[in-house]
């Protein structure tokens, strides 16, 4: 963000950064611009819990408070944030330039109606699906180079990044790297139990990638057969993530170092959808505390959002709903939200 | 929260704290600053009680019944240290924040705190999970409890132990001569009533704010405006005026009822909003 100078609150900002780098995949960890636009993704592990109308209306709202935004859909199997735009389909999308690379980063992005807000369209799902995670780590290179960059290039101060649905290799890579990753869940249990699901996977995303930097292997291994991973052999055990990790630093404490290192540099935001009553709101709250103890992650409680026949109408007529309908309830908690966002980031 | 702690220091600071990896300590677990007073421990408690409920929707898959009840264990033991001030004192001492008197005001608080900072720490107590607060605890001050001085303060009652006991209506020194002399002396003498002679009473009889509130029920902020003379926070009228009632008679005062016509009389003429 800011380059390492000066004292206090560049100092500080420094530092952040340096913690955001540490926990990001090693072939993107190197040769980092001095000036990143800040990431934030928008997941949360279950499908329709609103992470497009959430990211779209963010998107918007930011916009309107002058920041550039860029927009992009990273819903691998049903990409429609064009729709929640209120944009026709469009004819450029992500993927002629991530696979076929036959446009550049600039000619895929487009205008939307909304001020100062870009969107780079996803593809067609059955384009996404014949790639498989064969070359999976080489795919995303020039993406993440470019989204990077996107500061220096074309002057965004926020890169918006929609995940899809699910635990999807790339979905969480894109989430553990973000520096503000927005969970979206609704007051139900499934929708929860996605969303930790996905904290938990996006947790150990960043412990592969420390391992991977520092090229300890064993160590990442070890962290996350702690954790309860069958992957790496390990069985659930009572006990919340940090304290498990913790435990681990007599036997790896470079390693254990660099994670909780790489995981302040990095936030958890929630955001509550289809709220009916103040007991809804009340998980958001809860939430925030839970995660703040039991990952290690600096998490907040963005807002929430009532439930409102608006979002569905403003779908209908085809429009984004904080300009279809700017005098909602809806629009003002997004502008809460926005304005909770940025507070969180430090701008 | 313990990233953000983590962050402030620099990586150097990072690798010293976790050089000697020790278990969260009870501030970290009530979510605290070190310097936290009270009331601020009370809130975080409080918050975390409605937090940490069977059936809250949020501990939904990742904490399960077991790990729950070991939970509120831990913040009901953490509460019950803090929230004594002795057996809080003591514990300080075992973390290695071996301040005599932890200063409330932040200021001086801090500058004291990044000198303890530099002690070298002593291993922590390793908290049981689930054990009942107060026996705990009082066994926690008699084994550190060493001068004259901590045996006394230690005997004093505490605010935990004032929540458990039966309400008192009037303060335990009003009755004292000197003291009764003292708060005639001082509702004689005065010349108009206002939020001072309120605190001046008050301080001679020798209650604290908290004392206060934890016994006449009357709130904390409203014993601040009372005293500071906000007199637009109050509530309505009826209210504050059985509030100022309770208050009086807690020192001690029998026929508060000069008093309170005489205070809320100076509202009125000083044109305050029409709720007095």
């Amino acid at each position: 963000m800011i380059p390492d100078s000066g004292t206090g609150a560049n100092n500080f900002l420094a530092l952040r950064n340096k913690a955001w780098v540490a926990g990001l995949p090693p072939h993107v960890g190197i040769d980092i611009p001095n000036n990143v636009p800040t990431v934030v993704a928008v997941g949360g592990g279950k499908g329709g819990v609103g992470k497009s109308f959430v990211s779209a209306n963010l998107a918007a709202k930011l916009g309107e408070r002058g920041y550039k935004v860029l927009l992009v859909d990273l819903d691998m199997g049903g990409a429609n944030l064009h729709t929640y735009v209120g944009m026709a389909i469009p004819r450029q999308t992500l993927f002629d330039f991530v696979v076929y690379e036959s446009l550049s980063f600039s000619e895929v992005i487009q205008r939307t109606p909304s001020s100062n807000v870009d969107l780079i369209a996803g593809g067609k799902d059955e384009m996404w699906s014949f790639e498989g995670d064969a070359n999976a780590t080489g795919t995303m290179n020039g993406l993440w180079k470019a989204l990077l960059n996107s500061r220096n290039t074309h002057g965004y101060d926020f890169v918006l990044l929609d995940l899809g649905a699910g635990t999807h290799r790339f979905t969480v890579d894109f989430f553990a790297a973000a520096h503000m990753g927005i969970i979206t869940v609704l007051p139900e249990p499934t929708s929860i139990e996605n969303a930790y699901t996905f904290l938990k996977a996006s947790v150990s995303r960043v412990i592969d990638n420390v391992g991977m930097q520092l090229e300890e292997f064993n160590a990442a291994n070890a962290a996350k057969a702690r954790l309860g991973s069958p992957v790496a052999g390990g069985t659930m055990q009572p006990g919340s993530y940090s304290e498990k990790l913790r435990g681990l630093y007599n036997q790896y404490p470079e390693f254990i170092h660099s994670l909780f290192f790489a995981l302040s540099g990095r936030q958890i935001g929630f955001v509550v959808n289809q709220i009916r009553s103040q007991r809804d709101i009340d998980i958001g709250f809860s939430m925030e505390t839970i995660c703040n103890s039991y990952f290690s992650y600096q998490s907040h409680f963005l807002g929430y959002i009532n439930y409102d026949e608006a979002a569905w109408k403003s779908l209908r007529n085809r429009r984004l709903m904080v300009s279809d309908f700017p005098h909602a309830t809806l629009t003002k908690r997004i502008h809460d939200i926005s304005g909770n966002l940025i507070n969180k980031l430090g701008f | 929260m313990d990233s953000t702690e983590l962050l402030d220091e620099g990586p150097a600071g990072i690798r010293d704290r976790l050089d000697r990896p020790r278990p969260t300590s009870h501030y970290q677990l009530l979510g605290v600053d070190r310097l936290a007073n009270s009331i601020e421990i009370r809130q975080a408690y409080f918050r975390l009680k409605s937090v940490y409920i069977s059936g809250n929707q949020a501990l939904y898959s990742l904490i399960n019944e077991d790990e729950l009840a070991a939970m509120v264990g831990r913040i009901e033991y953490a509460f019950a240290v803090l929230q004594n001030p002795s057996s809080r004192q003591a514990y300080d001492r075992e973390l290695g924040f071996s301040v005599e008197n932890p200063p409330l005001k932040r200021a001086d608080a801090r500058h004291i705190s990044e000198a303890a900072e530099q002690l070298p720490s002593l291993p922590m107590q390793q908290v049981p999970a689930g054990q009942g607060g107060t026996s705990k605890s009082a066994g926690l001050v008699s084994k550190n409890v060493e001068s004259n001085e901590q045996a006394e303060r230690a005997a004093q009652p505490s605010v935990a132990a004032a929540k458990m006991a039966p309400l008192r209506s009037v303060a335990i020194n009003a009755s004292r001569d000197d003291v009764r002399s003292k708060v005639d002396g001082l509702v004689i003498g005065t010349t108009k009533v206002d939020g001072l002679l309120f605190r001046s009473l008050r301080e001679a009889v020798g209650v604290s704010e908290e004392e206060m509130h934890l016994n006449t029920k009357v709130s904390l902020r409203f014993i601040q405006s009372l005293e500071n003379d906000r007199i637009d926070e109050m509530p309505a009228g009826t209210y504050a005026k059985g509030f100022v009632k309770s208050y009086l008679k807690y020192l001690g005062i029998n026929e508060p009822r000069e008093l309170i016509e005489s205070y809320f009389q100076r509202g009125k003429s000083c044109n305050r909003p029409a709720t007095l």
